[in-house]
């Protein structure tokens, strides 16, 4: 429902002279969305995504003695479950978008489904971020510009050597972290110092792809059916192991409501995530 | 088959645990990923959290 008094209640010897700056209402600050950068996303109309795997094989050498060993493997059941819905939604009277002077219906939109998006985002980022078996424990300071290349270096040591870091490597920080980061890297010496010091902040600090969430993404809380205990930890690891679902992506639908003029409005995306236990050491959970 | 689905409002900004509900909570954590909670139990990461939100 829009607060519509505040809207164009100009004196008309003002509205004479003012001028709209959009047809649309300004909307909120927009959170950046990490999650689908990182992540396998799958939007096909599936609730349940299966990936059994099995057990690891090793092989055996030996001298030539033309015969072998039998062993017996496994195979295990792992599953991403769609199982949380994230929603929005408002109504919007007629008067009110009739008249308003800006595009109330699209404005209500955009703002709900960004609003769902931003809510997925964080979701999905403490989900596998609970997921994520490897661990790293920053030394005291955190990410503090001292710090920053130690941090990094045995961050991809954790990954280093497998197939999969080839995918190319991820840390997702909180913008907290930010001034650590900016003088780690205007003061690293050379061309890359140089084209942090013209470009600003570099979105990639020795190969890996740093992207930057909004202060209290990673929170200890009830998060759907997560219960995440992610305050003071943050996400690194290699891209595309971790599976997203979101059937559907982010869907809308406007609906007239008995005795009530004008349209209900609501947003809402259904979302799992998965982190696959094979791959689970490739995430790995940083404590700050 | 019934089926737990939860909603997650996106327009309602997260609502942070409180201390009545704290032990409720970890309890959840526990038995949903009893590894990590183990690990975060270890360093000590709920003690500060209890004493964050006023507890002993």
């Amino acid at each position: 429902m829009a607060t519509v008094a505040t809207i164009g209640t100009s004196t008309l010897n003002e509205v004479s002279r003012i001028k709209y700056l959009k047809s649309m209402l300004e909307l909120s600050l927009r959170s950046a969305l990490v999650s689908e950068k990182i992540c396998q996303v799958d939007r096909t109309e599936a609730k349940f995504i299966a990936n059994p795997y099995i057990t690891a094989m090793t092989a055996a050498i030996s001298s030539t003695l033309g015969t072998y060993a039998l062993t017996t493997q496994a195979t295990t059941d792992d599953t991403c479950t769609v199982q949380d819905q994230v929603s929005s939604a408002s109504h919007l009277f007629e008067f009110e978008e009739t008249l308003s002077r800006a595009d109330l219906y699209s404005s209500f939109v955009q703002e709900m489904t960004n609003a769902v998006a931003v809510k997925v985002d964080q979701f999905v980022l403490n989900k596998v971020l609970d997921g994520a078996t490897g661990a790293y424990t920053c030394p005291s300071g955190g990410f503090s510009s001292t710090n920053i290349v130690e941090i990094m270096s045995n961050l991809i040591s954790k990954v280093a050597g497998f197939a999969e870091m080839y995918k190319g490597l991820f840390l997702v920080i909180e913008n907290t972290e930010i001034p650590g980061f900016a003088a780690a890297q205007v003061n690293s010496g050379f061309s890359y110092a140089d084209a942090a010091l013209n470009n600003g902040f570099m979105g990639s600090f020795m190969g890996v792809d740093i992207y930057v969430v909004r202060s209290g993404v990673f929170v200890t809380t009830t998060l759907g059916s997560l219960t995440a205990t992610n305050s003071g930890h943050r996400l690194f690891g290699v891209k595309g192991v971790a599976t997203y679902a979101a059937p559907r992506g982010v869907q809308y639908d406007e609906k007239k409501v008995t005795l009530i003029t004008g349209r209900e409005i609501a947003c809402w995306a259904n979302i799992g995530a998965k982190v696959w236990t094979p791959k689970a050491s490739l995430l790995v959970d940083v404590t700050i | 088959m019934k089926e737990e689905h939860k909603n997650l409002k996106a327009n309602e900004p997260v609502k942070p645990v409180e201390l009545s509900e704290l032990d409720e909570f970890l309890a959840k954590a526990k038995a949903q990923n009893p590894v990590k909670f183990a690990l975060k139990e270890k360093a000590g990461e709920f003690d500060k959290l209890r004493k964050s939100l006023g507890g002993k």
